[in-house]
């Protein structure tokens, strides 16, 4: 459904009951402080909610969505706001419920390989608790110090770890879900193969639009014995890109494999003096792991493979030091971006891996053609391209090259096979590439879906599907993309 | 092909579609009629999931068995669902890769039957189950159309994951007409250990392999009829050779105090065959075979409170996913046994008939107790399939009574 701005002598009323349920201190409205909640991470377009609550347990939870459902006012979860899609904004205005408060590591169990985490657990906080041990979380996407659990749920987040250990969905056993009509499900949990449809791997990557899902049942996995942590320094990005096709070919699976390119290195040598060469046209983070037996050979084989691709130079983390330093920069990459331009577009596109040189090379060229300067530092391994378009938000022409050039590099993707988001989800961003990536009869069939656990749509409207139709409807465009309005 | 085909004691017309588009002009016509699909793969299945009661039409799926794409270097692999799964592996051995899924009878089983039961074996502790290898699914729709979800890139979140929902939905939702598979490089070794074990060593075998130095990429509990003790314990490698050389030396140490008799190491080049034929041993083409599940630690228990209550049967048990299989003993009814297995598997836990003759198949035997989590199950099971005529009755949540009504 589209959703209509909710009345001001609603909200008011909203308040009131909102505050019943969570307390003064559990909400907020004023103009200034919902500023903060106008967007996410992808700032090209923003909405004001009406209200922000942080219910602190699951039974509060339950109350707002009956309060919202009674009063019908659309509502939606958000956990700590790092989607790089829109995933959070709210469409329409209305409750955007925070999962922040509900952030207890309620459970682990390192026998049973698993933990089970309120949703607004920060991803890391999951990891440092058990790390003592051996043990570790493993999806680990870069926003991993501040992104919750729960929004790994809803995007079903990658990293570049996932390469080898899986994307999210690999490893959530089960969720608890306040159903769009307060309905609290517990669905999966920690023992696996319960009978029935797998109703947790449908509502991992779901993007909220199947209830706010407050509780998760998350897989543990040991670390790893040893690590080999490679740098790879090429002359060109097709070099690189060419390793790592080769790489892959050899049937290595890194447990990651992540490049950098020269826009991007300048901007993480500032930032962190780790001694990237500047002068490199890019890098390839290799990182093999597993057992101490035969790993020293594996990396062997890769730094072969990388200098058969024409690696200027293959350099090895010598201690932990190192290769902690190494990921920082890799990890903070987009942050240190800030040195290049006032604001930036991180694109999440996806092609087959054999198709990675074509995709950058046509990167390059969509850059030239709009007068913009693009930085790609990207999961290579799957695929996963995050070139980030830099820019001026304060100047609307170059705002609007920004969002052509997105546009075209993600019809690219689409081009060479691939897809729109790998990992960051859809949001409202790319809701117009649904009808590109999807017939109306596969996108029918999603609806379904959604209706049977959403039937009203008051949770997350207008999020992950496009309304039927929009595309052909003159002045549809206004009432789906409220945000785009808002930001130009 | 016969014209005809024996489903739950009905005697049903029998058609094979070639391609995806003749298999949803099938469905065209029986949604227009009202009438049931029955979809039969490797006919493996037959005796999962409650009784078929409404007469309808059979479709035989193996004969959309094309390769579509197999860009050996991006890793994935399109084909369609009726591909049988030894054919398939032989494709994919042929760029050294694999699906890494150790699946009971490949020469009968065909892909789509694979997923839609949610086969799984010894390796899902290292590599997972069917849900984590399929990244992009066409299935036809309750009106005949062929719809599509996910793509053929390892990593795509566009859309809801409906591949998710599709396997392990026994075709209630729609029959697969095409996959987009990921795989894996074939491992350049693999070693497999078999350790008969001191009486009463089962749940110390299985709590030593959980914290084990050795990173084995399978750990099995196996009891069989007149074997050399009770438990075998069956440990699996695989990797790069000096890996897996140090850590089948390293294993053999560390349960060296367990072994009743000496440590039997499998031959290298035997270890695929007999990976199938331990899958194999746990479903039997006929017969009743009991699943259960539970958390890990609790495996080893439970596994032997089964064999205790069924002497005689074949138990293979996963300690490291909790999930085990029983081969029940001819003769021998355990629908009176699960509710006490039920209890014995703890929180979470279940037990129920992966596969029974006719008249035990109750839901309750074949998928357990009710779950308030079934009213979702239903409601997309309302929205997807109105009319119940996609296998109607096999799970509870698309019955359908023997008038044509959907309940």
């Amino acid at each position: 459904m589209t959703v209509a701005a909710v009345e001001p002598s609603v909200v008011e009323n909203l308040v009131r009951r909102l505050a019943g349920i969570v307390g003064a201190d559990g909400l907020i409205n004023s103009q200034a402080e919902l500023l903060v909640y106008e967007c996410d991470g992808y700032t090209l377009e923003k909405n004001r909610p009406d209200v922000v609550v942080f219910p602190t347990a699951t039974e509060q939870v339950v109350e707002i969505v009956k309060l919202c459902r009674e009063m019908r006012v659309p509502f939606l979860p958000r956990g700590s706001g790092t989607s790089l899609a829109g995933g959070c904004l709210p469409v329409g205005g209305g409750v955007i419920i925070s999962l922040a408060r509900m952030k207890r590591i309620l459970e682990v169990d390192l026998r049973n390989r698993c933990a089970l985490v309120e949703a607004g657990v920060i991803n890391m906080w999951l990891t440092n608790r058990i790390k003592s041990e051996g043990w570790h979380y493993a999806p680990d996407p870069s926003s991993q110090g501040a992104c919750t659990i729960g929004g790994n749920v809803a995007t079903n987040s990658g990293g570049p770890h996932t390469l080898k250990y899986g994307v999210t969905v690999n490893h959530v056993m089960g969720v608890e879900i306040v159903m769009p009509d307060g309905a609290v499900q517990t669905l999966g949990g920690p023992v696996e193969d319960g009978p029935g449809l797998d109703l947790t791997g449908v509502v991992v990557g779901s993007e909220g639009t199947f209830g706010v899902v407050t509780k998760a049942w998350v897989r543990l996995v040991r670390n790893p014995e040893s690590v080999r942590t490679l740098l790879g320094v090429f002359e060109s990005v097709d070099d690189a890109t060419a390793a790592i096709s080769a790489i892959i070919g050899a049937g290595i699976v890194p447990a990651a494999l992540e490049m950098l390119d020269s826009l991007i290195l300048k901007a993480v040598e500032e930032a962190f003096s780790f001694g990237f060469p500047l002068d490199a046209g890019a890098v390839l983070i290799m990182e093999v792991d597993g057992l101490d037996a035969g790993l020293d050979e594996e990396a062997a084989r890769i730094e072969k493979l990388a200098k058969a691709n024409r690696a200027r130079e293959v350099r090895r983390a010598n201690t932990e030091a190192e290769r902690l330093l190494l990921w920082k920069c890799r990890k903070q990459a987009f942050g240190a971006v800030g040195r290049l331009a006032p604001s930036y577009c991180t694109q999440d596109g996806v092609v087959p891996r054999t198709a990675l040189p074509e995709m950058l090379r046509s990167i390059t060229a969509i850059g030239e053609r709009h007068k913009l300067r693009i930085a790609n530092v990207f999961h290579a391994g799957d695929g996963n391209l995050h070139p980030i378009l830099l820019f001026d938000e304060r100047d609307p022409d170059q705002l609007r090259r920004v969002m052509e050039a997105s546009h075209e590099i993600l019809d690219e993707c689409l081009r060479l096979g691939g897809s729109v988001t790998g990992e960051h989800g859809i949001g409202v961003e790319k809701i117009d590439f649904m009808s590109k990536l999807f017939s109306p009869d596969d996108l029918a069939a999603m609806r379904r879906v959604r209706q049977a656990f959403n039937p009203d749509g008051l949770c997350s409207p207008d999020k992950m599907l496009p309304t039927a139709g929009a595309c052909a409807e003159a002045g549809r465009h206004k009432q789906v993309k409220p945000g785009r309005r808002a930001a130009l | 092909m016969d014209p005809t085909f024996d489903i739950d004691g009905l005697d049903l017309d029998a058609v094979a579609p070639e391609t995806p588009e003749a298999l949803a002009q099938v469905v065209r016509a029986c949604r227009a009629s009202g009438q049931p699909l029955y979809w039969v793969g490797g006919g493996l299945s037959l005796g999962a999931g409650i009784p078929a009661t409404v007469p309808g039409t059979v479709v035989h799926m193996t004969s959309l068995d094309r390769v579509i794409d197999y860009p050996a270097r991006d890793m994935t692999i399109t084909v369609q669902a009726g591909i049988r799964v030894s054919r398939l592996q032989e494709i994919l051995a042929r760029e050294r890769q694999t699906l890494p899924l150790d699946i009971p009878w490949p020469d009968k089983a065909t892909l789509g039957g694979v997923l839609a039961c949610n086969v799984s074996g010894s390796r899902r502790l290292a590599h997972g189950t069917p849900r984590d290898f399929v990244i992009g699914l066409t299935v036809v729709d309750d009106n005949g159309k062929l719809t599509k979800s996910g793509g053929r890139v390892v990593k795509n979140v566009a859309g809801y994951d409906m591949a998710k929902l599709h396997v392990g939905a026994h075709g209630t939702l729609g029959p697969m007409a095409q996959v987009t598979l990921k795989v894996r490089p074939l491992p350049p070794v693999r070693a497999w250990l078999a350790i008969p074990l001191k009486a009463g060593m089962h749940e110390a075998a299985a709590d030593r392999a959980h914290g084990c130095a050795a990173r084995p990429v399978a750990f099995d509990l196996l009891a069989l009829p007149g074997g050399p003790a009770a438990w075998t314990a069956m440990i699996g490698f695989e990797g790069e050779a000096p890996a897996v050389a140090w850590q089948v030396a390293r294993a053999k140490e560390e349960f060296r105090d367990l072994a009743h008799v000496q440590i039997i190491e499998c031959q290298p080049n035997s270890v695929d065959a007999m990976a199938t034929r331990l899958a194999e041993r746990t479903d039997p083409p006929s017969g009743a075979v009991a699943a259960l599940g539970c958390l890990p630690s609790r495996t080893a228990g439970l596994a032997a409170r089964v064999l205790a209550d069924m002497p005689g049967a074949v138990v293979h048990a996963l300690p490291g996913s909790g999930v085990l299989r029983a081969v029940v003993p001819e003769g021998k009814d355990p629908r009176g046994l699960l509710p006490g297995w039920r209890d014995a598997a703890g929180p979470g836990g279940w037990a129920r008939l992966a596969r029974a003759p006719r008249p035990w198949r109750q839901a309750d035997s074949m998928w357990g107790p009710a779950r308030p989590e079934e009213a979702i199950s239903a409601a997309i099971a309302r929205e997807m399939d109105p009319d119940r005529i996609f296998n109607p009755n096999r799970m509870r949540h698309n019955t359908r009574l023997t008038d044509g009504k959907p309940s």
